[in-house]
């Protein structure tokens, strides 16, 4: 046997095991994934739904205040062009409209604090509004914040790294 | 696994009948490298078509959770005080609606797939469409 044919012979019988490691777990592996999807997908959508859901309750208050009103508007268009999938550019997309979302909706909350001062009650601030989401998605216990800084940037880290 | 194994080894007879022990070697020893190469390629990429596949659900059910529970929050900081059941409702929701209950297993079939609405999404969907009716805000 020659050097060329052992080579050969070394490359087949490469293969013939990958192919066969190939075939190990596909099933387990693909909803091992699927799973991990399930929650990051709810990770990352659930401030925004609750974004929304605060924006049907605000414009019940009837207030007629035109910055409140288009801040609110802008909202809802900069909402619909987030794309709920895991592709690159819907990736890129979501970072950035997220970004204009939250300074945004922090500015909605500021002006509707302004409008309807009540000395008795506590305000809807824009932590409250941002622990309730982290609470619900698992990102923190309670609603402690500090403690699980490291948690999150860890499942962050995960994510985009898939 | 084994019966994995005894497949690759085992299949020599059609071949090479008499192979030499040092040819056995050979492909015992490539073999196993392309085998665990094999393992780890495919589950990385099996895990991330499960990922993509999984994600979208994930995300809606994510947005949907999130908007009962940004209604339920705003209706609560501004009618909490006055309405039990509202506070109440809140209090409950934040419970029931946790990420871990949400994408339980239970709540899929095998395949990790919806077989119809979520029910506790759906349930919850119910419970603020009263809310929303009772206090004039647009319903879900």
């Amino acid at each position: 046997m020659d050097f060329d044919n052992l080579l050969n012979l070394e490359e087949q019988y490469y293969q013939e095991g990958f192919r066969e490691g190939q075939n190990e777990n596909i099933t387990q592996n693909f909803l091992e994934g699927k799973q991990y999807g399930l929650q990051v997908g709810f990770q990352r959508f659930i401030l925004l739904g609750q974004m929304e859901g605060l924006c049907n309750v605000i414009e019940s208050y009837g207030l007629q205040n035109p910055v409140l009103v288009k801040n609110i508007q802008t909202i809802r268009t900069l909402m619909k062009d987030v794309k709920m999938n895991n592709d690159d550019e819907s990736v890129v997309e979501y970072e950035k409209v997220l970004v204009k979302l939250k300074n945004k909706f922090r500015t909605v909350l500021i002006t509707l604090q302004r409008l309807v001062k009540n000395e008795k009650k506590k305000g809807l601030t824009f932590e409250i509004f941002e622990d309730v989401s982290k609470t619900i998605a698992g990102e923190i216990k309670g609603f402690v914040e500090d403690e699980n800084t490291a948690e999150r940037k860890n499942t962050q880290d995960q994510a985009q790294s898939w | 696994m084994s019966t994995a194994w005894d497949d690759v080894w085992g299949s020599d007879d059609d071949v090479e009948t008499e192979q030499s022990p040092d040819l056995a070697k050979l492909r015992e020893h490539h073999s196993k490298r392309g085998y665990l190469d094999g393992i780890v390629s495919s589950k990385e990429e099996r895990l991330q078509e499960g990922f993509n596949d999984g994600f979208p659900t994930g995300a809606r059910l994510g947005k949907q959770v999130g908007v009962i529970m940004g209604i339920l929050l705003g209706l609560q900081v501004r009618f909490g005080d006055t309405d039990d059941d509202l506070r109440k409702a809140y209090i409950e929701a934040q419970k029931e609606l946790r990420i871990d209950r949400v994408l339980s297993k239970s709540m899929f079939d095998s395949n990790f797939d919806l077989k119809e609405m979520h029910p506790l999404v759906s349930k919850w969907i119910d419970v603020i469409n009263d809310y929303c009716e009772k206090y004039h805000v647009t319903p879900i």
